[in-house]
This record gives structure tokens, C-alpha cells and sequence, in this order.
């Protein structure tokens, strides 16, 4: 029955409007097609101006699609339509044209996307992969240093990628370490610079998203799956293909996020690609940003594009999911069991383990050390000494301490509102395959990372600085408000797909059984779904928590005059060439970060009750 | 809301009092195209224990779940009482319905304790903490489960597990009860236990109960009163006995338990019974309202309504006037403790679950008498419609 | 949903709490439309300047108001400009380079100012004739930073770089990531073909340089890098990043980096503008902004803000002193026409990353 069938008949009984419930199943249909979204919106956004009282009566979630609309739709489809209609943005003449696009598609553009799509399908695949690798290392076997690994996550999470690039390029480069040391480094170097070392150091990127999505999942999947397999004949390697399958929606969030990610990226294989001619799709788009005056509509053009790369990775994850169901986490579910390895196994596992850290970590340690510890601009081959004055120099300096406590500030509420945002998506997104709402939420989300962060700030500029809005009486463009709901857009779909897992795992009963015994929506979230995601959410608010804190394009550009985020202090550092200097800065924003997460987990560890770390726990 | 009122004072009140009508009337469901409901009234008096019997797929589970307010019916009323439930968008939510339920995964919280998880439902009632945690005791007392009210449900048996949501459903003594196929992730001998636990202790409550399964078996041991639902709607509302003995259509005799069936002429009456030529026999049959003199017509065959008897010597005379047995062969017995069910072929087709004390050793000729009380005479459907409607 | 969604509800309530709080400061700090004579409003600097911080603290030491600096690299100023471009929030652009303010005054967003300054002869150079915008200083496009320790040959012109004797020695930035570089190949361009033959023969001059073994890094501090590790000998760099490193650096028996000029320099100024969207009362103050930078105490200013970086410039204006590190004005140098060369720059860059990259 539709909806304004119920609505006519409502008006005609003239019954009271109140208690009405979403059923948890309907979800979907009760979001309906986007005609019907856009319309409730702006009839719902005349009710909110009129009275409390009648906003009261607005779905909730309702307010959910508004706000998804306001700081995710709102800016990327500004943004798209200036590539189509320049003048409406006052960013050219023309009222419809399509010749952005006919300016953007040269035979570079079409080869750059290629090579994006090699690039991000090869990424999101390798990290995927060694993603699930660590978290079924580390949840699921008795392997030696399993202990460190959420740790080392978070502080790969946090490293800059230009960190990353760094590590590598002094230990390669020609006079570099590796030749200082007598290594031949010229042959490795053919091969790094360029693909190959891309993947590298997006996958290294990759891998956090990668692991925390599967290992929230992996953690709420009882042992009970595997025993099956076994106990029926299959071996070890059935084992775990049972588990990657029942994983499979963690496994897919993982690669979406990760693709998207690597196809929106230029700073990478900008640096590593410089002199190779590799090509990626957001060449295109750089440079119109570049140059100036600014080509918005080419960029806007290439958007597009990275758009439709998008599009194909949602279309091939809902293939892979359709019509299946995961719902694996409840009353019944038993603690796993580790796995004792043997000797060959712990051996294997342990240099597998330490091949990783080295490479993901290592290098951009190096780096760090190469470039804060050592003055001027790095090299090992003159009289430098290793020292601390690049420390001593900016920890008491006020350029590092007040923009680091107006980012960890921002951070925090950033990582708290969008925690709860991310779980309704999450849930959202868990019933993708059957709800049309869930589909445009997932393609919303993933265009959000798939566009370059530069583009998705200049986005909001577009919708919050019109002067439409401004004679509204609304001035929130230049102001840290606006900074912040852009922190938490930037941050909702990586923090969603981390979820998705979880969330996909709960099964339905759980909240119904607490609704049909007395307890109300509010009550059921808190007292049952919040115990049982608990860990998942707490990983997820530190994973927005350090992503936010050095979020770089966003800060750029949203950042309120006379407000410096951490990140644009550190670029400007960078950009002085104080190496020194901006490196250290980096170094202790890093450390400052990881504290959170040592003593947030530590919190948990010693606060939480016992029967919320039953779950996901391992005997 | 009077719902949750009457429970807290209700220990005090007989338990006939404490039960609440539910009247559900027209109500509908669809998922896309799909009417998962079309069209359901239906009446619980207080206090009464109500089964809803259909295969997967007849709406048992999305009428259960609309009445405790997981779902939203589109069109119809739902009354508890006189007082209304649900009716077009006025929909009370789960939690302000009063009731409790018992899953068929059981939904026990996994953070909670066996104590915590009882508890939670009687937070509803605001009682002290000494006098909530006096009937969580009394409660896994009734289920038998006060030494584990320390333990998390991971460390408890499926069995131990559902006594705790049995435990929880009880616990506030709430006017409606609802099951969702309790029973059905227990082995055989630990459901026959605790389905005797969930008519006892439900009964002694005082609650209105509403129970859903596929097993007619469970069905007519907990009912009062039955529900046959098939392709959403309801066939048949009645005791068990009328269910059993005269069911209104040939689904509801055939999935409330069918020994076999043959076919045949419906000739007339005779002495109150129903008369059917098949083949050489004639069978004396209950027929249905719509069997009518001269058509064909299918016999069903409670598996209680056959008997074994010996085939005497030089069978068949060629004078028998013997038209109501039919010669038969043992095709296969098992043993069920108070005797044995066996499995017979005859010309007409095979019968299973002929019951007799003693064994009949396979390959044994013998003669198959059908009791006219079980044998229950439909108008034959062509093979399509009847495969259809299993 | 409800228990997921009222929930949402709870966070979409927190959300628009922190809008409307945001909102009601802005309300108090933006720019109002009505403005009374003696009333102060914040001017909004975007600059990218090592001393801009500084400045603008002298400036409000001196003047009362008060300034707020979002102190950032060119390239993201220039694109938040071009996005706020239906609804300017800026007063004042003070950047490296005079490409975008040419840009800016075509599509008239700039406010056009003559100072009271006296311009020295180079000042005189790049001022241009409409005062859209105005010079604070400048470096030159490029500095030619070598290694004495390691090389003899020093080259004078840049027709020497295509020697064997230069071979795989030299580096230079890439214009897609260093801001200072297509000023740098533009400025060669311009010398080689000028606006009346195009750029074919500023192409031919690169690929031979490329022939000759140019190498390409992302910015000033990567080619800089590159020289101190011997991967290069020659950096073509922005002249006070290369003095900027011979200051830092103490020369060892391996490294020491000196400084030349090639003919001919590219002037690479510092730039001020106004927006000319502000109302009155910040129009005043900004020109008040510009002529304190122009003025001695202002530009005594500038050369304390970023020692061993921005405030190595040469000053555009009468009776100042470059700082003592600098070496002397290159005798030869030009300026580019701002309105000629950039709108060539897409095409320029997209042109090296193909070719000469």
C-alpha cells in the first residue's frame, strides 16, 4: 500500500498522528525512490521552519536523508552540475554545454582512466587480501606479535602518504641509503617508480580499511562455521573459504572503499609516477585546478567520469551480495577459538608479519626519521647528525600546539556525530541488495571518496557560500561549523563500510526482542545494539577520530580564516621547505593520535562490562 | 496504556482475568508484489492458547510479527481488548503493546547474563530491585534454570537457551504471550519437554497465548483452539478435534496428518455415513459440504482411521459380501513403542502409518479395514491444484 | 527503522545545534552589509607568504584592526577564490606571482589601488598600468644553485645548460606541483619566441634540455634534495629558495652550494590585491594594509617573517635594503605579461608532463 494512501486515509479517520514505527525490515521501502526523497524533503523543510512541535513528527529518518542530502548530495551535485551549466555557479557564460566534456576527454584523460582502474582494482584487491590475512592472523591464531597489530593499523592510518613516498624515495634514490649501503638500488627503482610503487603505497593506505571492516566482521562470526567445515571434510583452505563467503560483505565494503580511494588519489602517483608517464584519471582535473583561472567545469567533467568507475564497483558488489544473507551475530553465537600454529606455520606467519610491518611501516618511519631527525633537507651522505632540535624547536612552538588541540577538538565531535550517522548508514547499507534507498546511500557515499577531497570541499563552498543562502540570513561557509560537517561527510563512508560488517552480522531479532519486551526505540539502541557493536564502534570512532585529525583538502579549503587545522600548518611547514620542521610537526600530531587510541582501547579493556567483551572476544 | 497497567497488579487477580482478547480484523500484507497476507480476521479470547498451523510461506510468521509490532499490516485492524492496536497508520509500537514473545533463534542478548536477560523484560514495570529480582528468581526457577542466572547464553545449551527466553517471556506475567516456532532448532526429546514447560507455565499464567508452527503434532497438543493458514489466509478456526475430524478443505486434511488417500465414485448416503465405490470396494467415508451423488471424489485416510486385520483362508471367496476390505501387503514396519506403524500397499494406492500392537512381519498379505470417522471424502482435483495447495 | 532512525534523530539534532552556534558567531564576525565610517571590520587576508603572519600582526599593532590570515599554499587560495567566486570572502590576495591577478582583474574582482609608494626602477616594471594590483617585492625565476664542491663549469646563459658539461646534471621543478615553475618556463618562453612567435621555440629549448638529461622533481625542496645527495649538480630553483639553502646549509668539503643568475631572470613578484566585492569600510582598510606594505616599517617586516625563505626578496620600492644574504640584482631580467602567458598554462604543463616529464 502506498504511502499517501495511508496518509489520505489518516486525513479522512482524522486519527492522531502519534507512535507511528518504522518496521526494521521495511527500511527500504520506507525510503523509496529518489522522486519521492526530494519530494519529502522540501515538504518536510517547510514543516521544520514553521514549528517544533510538527518537526517532532518528521521520521527520523527523514532527518537522516535530509542531512545525507545537505552535506554529502547537496555539494557533489553542485559540483557535477557546473561541468553542464557553468553560468549557474557564476563559473562561465554558458547555461548548458557539454563542451567541458569535450575538453576534458583527450586521449590522455582516456588512458589515465585506465590506468586508474588497473591501479584501483590491483590496490583494493592486494589490500583486501592482506586484510584479511592480518585479521584472521590476529583474531584467530596464537601467532607471536599478533598483539601490536591495532596499533600499527591505526598508526599506518595515520601516516601521510607523502610520508610513505618519502620513506621510499631516500631509500632508493640514486646516493640513497640502499646505495650508501652499498645495495643497487637502480634496478628496484625501474620498478617502483611508477605502478608498481603506486600500488604499493595506496595499498599500504588501503590496508587499515581494509582490515578493520574485516575484522569487525571476522570478530562477530563464531567458530561454529568453521567446525562445520571441517567436521563435513573440508580442510583448512575450506575453512577459510567459508569464512571469506560469510564475510562477504565486509570483504566487498573493503574493496569498494579502498578502489575508491586509490581512484581519487594524485598525490601519490603524482610523486611516484613523475617521470614514468603514468597517467591516472585525476590528472586531468588537477591540472585544471591548478591552473588558473580555475577550470571548474573540465574538473567537474572529469568528476563525472570518476563517477562512472564508481557506479561499476557498486554494480559489481551487488552482484556478489544479491539475494544473500548474513546475519550471523546473536544470542547463539560462541566465542571462536585460536588456532595453535605449528612451528612451519608460526615460522611463515611470523616473516609474513614482519615483511609487512617493515614495508608499511618501516619505510615511512625512515622517512620520518630521515626528514625530522636530521637538519636541512635530509641527505645521509654529508656530516648531518642525527638530533632532536627539529623537535625542540616546534613542540614549544604555539604554530603546533593550537592547531593540534583545534583539530583533535574537531576530530572528536567529528568522530562522534558521525559514529552514529555511520551505523544507520551501515544498517542501511547491509540491506543494499534489497532497497532502493540503501543503493543511492552506497553510490552517495562511495562518490563522496571517489571524488578527490579538493573537489568534494570546493563542493561545499559552491552550496554554502551562494548568495542565496547568505540572504537566508545563513553565513556558515568560513565558519568552523561548516568545517565540521564537512569532516563528518568526509568521514561517514569509510567509517560506514567499516561498519557494514557488523551491522550486517546483528540479526534482526536482537533490537525486536528487546522492542516487544517493553523497551523503546532509544532504550533498545542503547541497552542492546550498543552493548553488542561495541567494539566495532569504538574502533570505528577512532578510525574517523586520526582520519579527521590530519584530513588535508577539506581543511584547505573549509578552514575559517584565522583558524589553522593541524594538517594545513604542517602543509605550510612542508611547503616553506622546513622539512625539519613540518616533519617533526607530523611526527607529534601522529604520537599525540595514537595515545588516543592506546588509551581509548585501554578504556575499554578495564571499563567496559564483561559481557560486552564477550562479543568478538576469542577464547 | 491499560495494556501494561493490568500486568502489575494482574498477580493478584485470578488468571482468567489477566488474559487479553486479541481481535484481529481484514488485516493484509504485501512485500512488493508478493501478499504475504490476504485478508485475515481473526479472534483470540482471553486466556486462550491459539495455534496458527501452515506450511513456510501460509503468513503464520508475518501475522504473528504484526501483532507484536516488528510489522506494519497495510490495511486492517489489530484489537487487544477494546483497545486498538493498530488500524491504517495509527500503529502502537512493540514496546507499548504489552506483550512478550519468545523467538524462534531465541534473541537472547549475548552481552547479558541469563539474570540480566530475564530482567530486562520486567523494566518495564518499575518495580523496586528487591521485588524485580524476587521474580526473575521465580521465573528461572520456573524453567529450572536458577543455578545458571549467572552464566552468558553462549555457555548454555540451545535447550537452556530457549528456557531462558521462556523465562523472559514469562517473567512480567504480560496478557499475550506471543511463539515464533520455539520448538523448532530442538532435537525431538528436549522439544516433547519443553513444549509440556510452555503449556504449563504459559497456561498457569494466565496469558493469552498465540503460537505459530509448521508441526501439526505441536499443534494439537498445545491448542485450545487451532488456526490452519495456507497462502494467507485462514482455511480453517476451530478446536482441535473439529480441525482434526472435519476439516473444512482438503489442505487442512492434508497437512493435519494423512495416512494416504485413493479414489473413487461418490454413490450416496448410508446409516450417516458417506458412500464411495472404489474399484471393487465400497467405503463408507465422512463427506465434505461440497461432495455431491455420481462425481469422483479423493478419500483421505487418517492414519488412525485403518486397521489391520488377518486375511482369512481362501481369501477372496467368490460369495464374500465383504465390500470394505481391502487385501493388502505389509510393506514395511517400524517400531514405536507402544507398537508399531506400518506401511501397507493395496490396489488403490499405499497407507502409512497403520498402527497396530503388534508386529506384522513384511511381505504379510492381509486385509485393511478403513474406519468411516477417518476417512474423509473431498471432490477430486486435478493433480495440478492439488500439488498446489500442499 | 525507528531505533536506528530516532537515534539519527538525536545526532541530526546535535548537528543543527552546532549549525545554528556556528551560524550566530559568523553572524557577529563576517562582513555586514552596512557599514558605519568608524566602525572596524576584520580584513580576511589569504596569502602565502613566509611573513604574512607577522605582517598582519604589525599591521593590526599599528591600525587597531584586526586581520585574520588563512595562511595556505597558492594553489589551494587561488581555489577557493575561483569557488567563492558568486560570493567573494576574501579582502586581500597576497601570493607569489602576478599570472592570477591578471586573471582576477579580467573577470573584475579586483579593486584597482596605486599606493602611495615610490617604485624603483624593477618596481616600475611590474606595476601595472591600471594598478589592479600591486608588487610587495620579488624574487626572480630561476636561481641557478649549484655544487662547488663537486662542479667547476658554472654556466652564464641558459644556452650553456645544453653543454655535455651539464649532462645529466641537471633538475628542475615540476610546474604541475611547484607553483613557481611555470612562471620559470613561461619567463623562457617568452625570451626565446616571445608573444609574436609563440612557444615552439621555448619547447624546442626543453627538449634538448631533456635530451641533455634533465631530471624532474615535484618542488623546490625535492630538487633541492636531489642536489645535496649528488643526484644533481644544477637546480633551477626560485631564487629565494636557493638563497634560502645557502644560508641554512654550512659547506662542507663535498657540499657547497652557491647561487647564479642566467640571463635572463623572470621576475617572480610577491603580489597584493583587493577584492573589490568588500564594502567601503574594508576597501579602506585594505588600501591601508597595501601602503603599510609598501612602507619601510612594513617591508622591515616582511624581511623578518621567513629569514631563510619569502623574505629573501629584493624590495620594489625606494629606500629599502635587500637583506644582506642576497647576492646583488641579476642585470638581466624581464617581465612576463601576466595576460598574455596565463591563460597558456594548462596547455603549457599538460605539454611538459608528456614531453618533458
Amino acid at each position: 500500500m502506498s504511502t499517501t494512501a495511508a496518509q489520505a486515509r489518516r486525513a479522512a479517520d482524522g486519527e492522531p498522528e502519534t507512535d507511528r514505527q518504522e518496521p526494521l525490515l521495511l527500511v527500504g521501502e520506507a525510503i523509496a525512490t529518489p522522486a519521492r526523497l526530494t519530494g519529502d524533503v522540501t515538504v518536510r523543510q517547510s514543516i521544520a521552519v514553521t514549528t517544533w512541535r510538527r518537526l517532532r513528527r518528521i521520521k527520523p529518518l527523514t532527518l537522516f536523508w535530509l542531512l545525507i542530502v545537505l552535506i554529502l548530495v547537496l555539494p557533489i551535485l553542485l559540483f557535477l552540475t557546473v561541468a553542464i551549466s557553468p553560468s549557474l555557479l557564476d563559473q562561465g557564460t554558458q547555461a548548458f554545454t557539454l563542451s567541458a566534456f569535450a575538453d576534458a576527454l583527450t586521449g590522455q584523460l582516456l588512458v589515465g582512466f585506465l590506468n586508474s582502474l588497473i591501479i584501483g582494482i590491483a590496490t583494493a584487491v592486494i589490500s583486501a587480501a592482506i586484510g584479511f590475512a592480518l585479521s584472521w592472523i590476529v583474531l584467530r591464531t596464537d601467532a607471536p606479535g599478533r598483539r601490536i597489530w591495532t596499533g600499527v593499523v591505526f598508526a599506518l592510518l595515520l601516516t601521510p602518504s607523502y610520508l610513505i613516498a618519502l620513506g621510499w624515495e631516500r631509500l632508493l634514490e640514486p646516493n640513497g641509503v640502499l646505495q650508501v649501503i652499498g645495495w643497487d638500488a637502480t634496478g628496484l627503482r625501474g620498478i617502483f617508480y611508477g605502478p608498481v610503487g603506486i600500488v604499493v603505497v595506496l595499498t599500504v593506505k588501503g590496508i587499515p580499511f581494509a582490515y578493520l571492516a574485516i575484522s569487525n566482521a571476522l570478530r562477530g562470526l563464531g567458530h561454529e562455521y568453521e567446525d562445520a567445515v571441517r567436521v563435513h571434510g573440508g580442510g583448512r583452505v575450506a575453512a577459510m573459504k567459508a569464512v571469506i563467503t560469510l564475510l562477504a560483505p565486509a570483504m566487498w565494503s573493503a574493496l569498494a572503499i579502498v578502489f575508491a580511494e586509490s581512484i581519487s588519489d594524485f598525490g601519490v602517483a603524482s610523486t611516484l609516477a613523475n617521470d614514468s608517464h603514468f597517467p591516472v584519471a585525476t590528472y586531468t582535473l588537477y591540472n585544471a585546478i591548478q591552473a588558473f583561472p580555475v577550470n571548474f567545469p573540465v574538473a567537474s567533467a572529469v568528476s563525472w567520469l570518476l563517477l562512472v568507475l564508481v557506479v561499476l564497483a557498486l554494480f559489481a558488489q551487488n552482484r556478489a551480495l544479491r539475494g544473500r544473507s548474513f546475519r550471523v551475530l546473536g544470542g547463539r553465537s560462541r566465542p571462536a577459538i585460536r588456532h595453535q600454529l605449528g612451528r612451519r606455520a608460526k615460522v611463515v606467519t611470523t616473516v609474513f608479519l614482519a615483511l609487512l610491518l617493515v614495508t608499511a611501516l618501516g619505510v615511512p618511519t625512515f622517512g620520518a626519521v630521515a626528514a625530522s631527525l636530521i637538519d636541512g633537507l635530509g641527505s645521509l651522505a654529508g656530516t648531518h647528525q642525527l638530533d632532536l632540535s627539529n623537535y625542540q624547536r616546534v613542540i614549544s612552538s604555539p604554530q603546533l600546539s593550537q592547531p593540534l588541540m583545534y583539530s583533535a577538538g574537531l576530530a572528536a565531535i567529528a568522530a562522534t556525530v558521525t559514529i552514529f550517522l555511520a551505523a544507520v548508514c551501515a544498517r542501511l547499507l547491509a540491506n543494499s541488495g534489497a532497497s532502493v534507498g540503501g543503493r543511492i546511500l552506497d553510490l552517495v557515499l562511495l562518490a563522496a571518496v571517489a571524488l578527490p577531497g579538493i573537489v568534494f570541499a570546493a563542493g561545499y563552498i559552491f552550496a554554502y557560500n551562494l548568495p542565496v543562502v547568505n540572504s537566508l540570513g545563513i553565513h556558515i561557509y568560513g565558519t568552523t561549523a561548516l568545517l565540521l560537517l564537512a569532516y563528518i561527510a568526509t568521514a561517514l563512508p569509510s567509517t560506514s563500510r567499516v561498519l557494514v560488517g557488523t551491522m550486517s552480522q546483528i540479526q534482526e531479532s536482537m533490537a525486536q526482542a528487546s522492542r516487544v519486551h517493553g523497551s523503546g526505540a532509544i532504550r533498545s539502541w542503547l541497552s542492546i545494539v550498543l552493548p553488542i557493536t561495541a567494539r566495532p564502534l569504538l574502533t570505528a570512532w577512532l578510525l574517523t577520530y586520526t582520519a579527521t585529525l590530519l584530513e588535508l583538502p577539506v581543511s584547505q579549503l573549509l578552514a575559517p580564516p584565522g583558524s589553522e587545522p593541524i594538517s594545513v600548518g604542517i602543509t605550510s611547514t612542508l611547503g616553506k621547505y622546513d622539512f625539519g620542521g613540518g616533519t617533526a610537526m607530523e611526527v607529534l600530531a601522529i604520537l599525540s593520535a595514537l595515545v588516543v587510541v592506546a588509551v581509548a582501547y585501554a578504556l575499554f579493556r578495564f571499563v567496559a562490562p564483561a559481557g560486552w567483551k564477550n562479543i568478538g572476544g576469542t577464547r | 496504556m491499560t495494556v501494561i497497567q493490568s500486568s502489575g497488579p494482574a498477580r493478584e487477580l485470578t488468571a482468567e482475568s489477566r488474559g487479553e482478547g486479541v481481535h484481529i480484523r481484514g488485516v493484509r500484507k504485501a512485500y512488493g508484489t508478493v501478499e504475504a497476507l490476504k485478508g485475515v480476521d481473526l479472534d483470540i479470547a482471553a486466556s486462550q492458547f491459539t495455534v496458527l498451523l501452515g506450511p513456510s510461506g501460509s503468513g503464520k510468521t508475518t501475522l504473528l510479527r504484526g501483532i507484536a509490532g516488528i510489522e506494519r499490516f497495510d490495511v486492517g485492524s489489530v484489537h487487544f481488548g477494546d483497545k486498538l492496536i493498530s488500524r491504517g497508520s495509527h500503529h502502537l509500537p512493540s514496546e507499548r503493546r504489552g506483550l512478550s514473545m519468545v523467538f524462534q533463534d531465541y534473541a537472547l542478548w549475548p552481552h547479558m547474563t541469563v539474570r540480566q536477560n530475564v530482567a530486562y523484560a520486567i523494566r518495564r514495570q518499575r518495580l523496586g530491585a528487591t521485588a524485580a529480582e524476587l521474580r526473575v528468581v521465580e521465573a528461572l526457577d520456573r524453567v529450572g534454570l536458577s543455578a545458571k542466572s549467572a552464566a552468558y547464553p553462549h555457555e548454555l545449551s540451545g535447550g537452556q537457551q530457549q528456557r531462558v527466553a521462556l523465562a523472559r517471556a514469562i517473567v512480567g506475567d504480560p496478557p499475550l504471550v506471543l511463539f515464533d516456532e520455539p520448538l523448532s532448532n530442538l532435537d525431538a526429546d528436549l522439544r516433547e519437554r519443553l513444549r509440556v514447560e510452555i503449556a504449563t507455565l504459559t497456561r498457569a499464567s494466565g496469558a493469552t497465548a498465540l503460537y505459530i508452527t509448521h508441526d501439526q503434532a505441536e499443534a494439537f497438543a498445545l491448542a485450545d483452539q487451532i488456526g490452519v493458514l495456507n497462502q494467507g489466509r485462514i482455511e480453517q478456526l476451530g478446536t482441535p478435534e473439529q480441525i482434526y475430524q472435519a476439516p473444512a478443505t482438503q489442505f487442512v486434511a492434508r497437512f493435519t496428518g494423512l495416512g494416504g488417500s485413493f479414489v473413487g465414485k461418490y454413490v450416496g448416503d448410508r446409516g450417516g455415513y458417506g458412500q464411495v465405490r472404489v474399484g471393487e470396494h465400497q467405503l463408507r467415508c465422512v463427506p465434505s459440504s461440497t461432495v455431491a451423488r455420481h462425481i469422483d471424489v479423493e478419500l483421505l485416510i487418517r492414519p488412525t482411521a485403518s486397521r489391520l486385520l488377518p486375511r482369512p483362508e481362501g481369501w477372496p471367496t467368490s460369495a464374500s459380501e465383504n465390500l470394505e476390505d481391502i487385501e493388502a501387503t505389509i510393506v514395511d514396519v517400524a517400531y514405536r513403542g507402544r507398537g508399531y506403524d506400518h506401511v501397507v500397499d493395496c490396489a488403490y494406492g499405499r497407507l502409512v502409518g497403520v498402527f497396530d500392537v503388534q508386529a506384522w512381519p513384511r511381505g504379510t498379505r492381509c486385509l485393511l479395514r478403513i474406519e468411516p470417522d477417518g476417512c474423509l471424502a473431498f471432490p477430486a482435483e486435478d493433480r495440478a491444484t492439488r500439488s498446489n495447495s500442499r | 527503522m525507528t531505533l536506528k532512525s530516532r537515534f539519527a534523530t538525536g545526532g541530526v539534532l546535535a548537528l543543527a545545534a552546532l549549525t545554528l552556534a556556528g551560524c550566530s558567531t559568523t553572524a557577529a564576525s563576517t562582513t555586514s552589509s552596512v557599514s558605519t565610517p568608524n566602525k572596524v571590520e576584520p580584513l580576511v587576508l589569504y596569502a602565502a607568504e613566509g611573513y604574512d603572519a607577522v605582517m598582519a600582526k604589525a599591521f593590526t599593532k599599528k591600525t587597531g584592526i584586526p586581520v585574520q590570515v588563512d595562511d595556505d599554499s597558492t594553489g589551494p587560495l587561488l581555489t577557493k577564490i575561483a569557488a567563492e567566486k558568486n560570493n567573494p570572502q576574501w579582502s586581500l590576495l597576497w601570493v607569489d606571482g602576478d599570472t592570477a591577478f591578471a586573471s582576477l582583474d579580467k573577470q573584475g574582482e579586483l579593486l584597482h589601488y596605486a599606493p602611495t609608494a615610490s617604485w624603483n626602477t624593477v618596481g616600475k616594471t611590474l606595476v601595472p598600468l591600471d594598478n589592479s594590483y600591486d608588487p610587495t617585492g620579488t624574487t626572480v625565476m630561476a636561481g641557478l644553485i649549484y655544487n662547488a664542491a663537486a662542479v667547476s663549469s658554472v654556466p652564464t646563459t641558459y644556452q650553456d645548460l645544453l653543454g655535455a658539461a651539464y649532462a645529466n646534471k641537471v633538475g628542475m621543478n615540476d610546474p604541475s606541483q611547484s607553483g613557481p615553475t611555470y612562471p620559470f618556463i613561461a619567463g623562457l618562453m617568452n625570451q626565446l619566441g616571445g608573444q609574436a612567435s609563440g612557444i615552439a621555440d621555448g619547447e624546442a629549448y626543453f627538449t634538448k634540455l631533456k635530451a641533455n638529461g634533465l631530471k624532474v622533481y615535484p618542488t623546490n625542496g625535492d630538487t633541492l634534495h636531489a642536489l645535496e645527495t649528488g643526484q644533481i649538480d644544477y637546480g633551477l630553483i626560485q631564487s629565494s629558495a636557493a638563497t634560502g639553502e645557502t644560508i641554512k646549509v654550512k659547506p662542507t668539503a663535498k657540499y657547497q652550494p652557491k647561487v647564479v643568475y642566467l640571463e635572463k631572470s623572470t621576475l617572480l613578484p610577491s603580489v597584493i590585491g583587493i577584492d573589490k566585492g568588500v564594502d567601503a569600510t574594508q576597501q579602506a582598510e585594505a588600501k591601508q594594509f597595501v601602503d603599510f606594505a609598501l612602507s619601510p616599517a612594513g617591508q622591515a617586516v616582511m624581511q623578518t617573517g621567513d629569514a631563510s625563505g619569502d623574505s629573501l626578496f629584493w624590495p620594489v620600492v625606494n629606500g629599502v635594503t635587500p637583506l644582506s644574504q642576497l647576492s646583488a640584482f641579476p642585470s638581466a631580467y624581464q617581465r612576463i605579461d601576466p595576460a598574455y602567458w596565463g591563460p597558456l598554462q594548462a596547455q603549457v604543463v599538460t605539454w611538459f608532463d608528456s614531453t618533458i616529464k
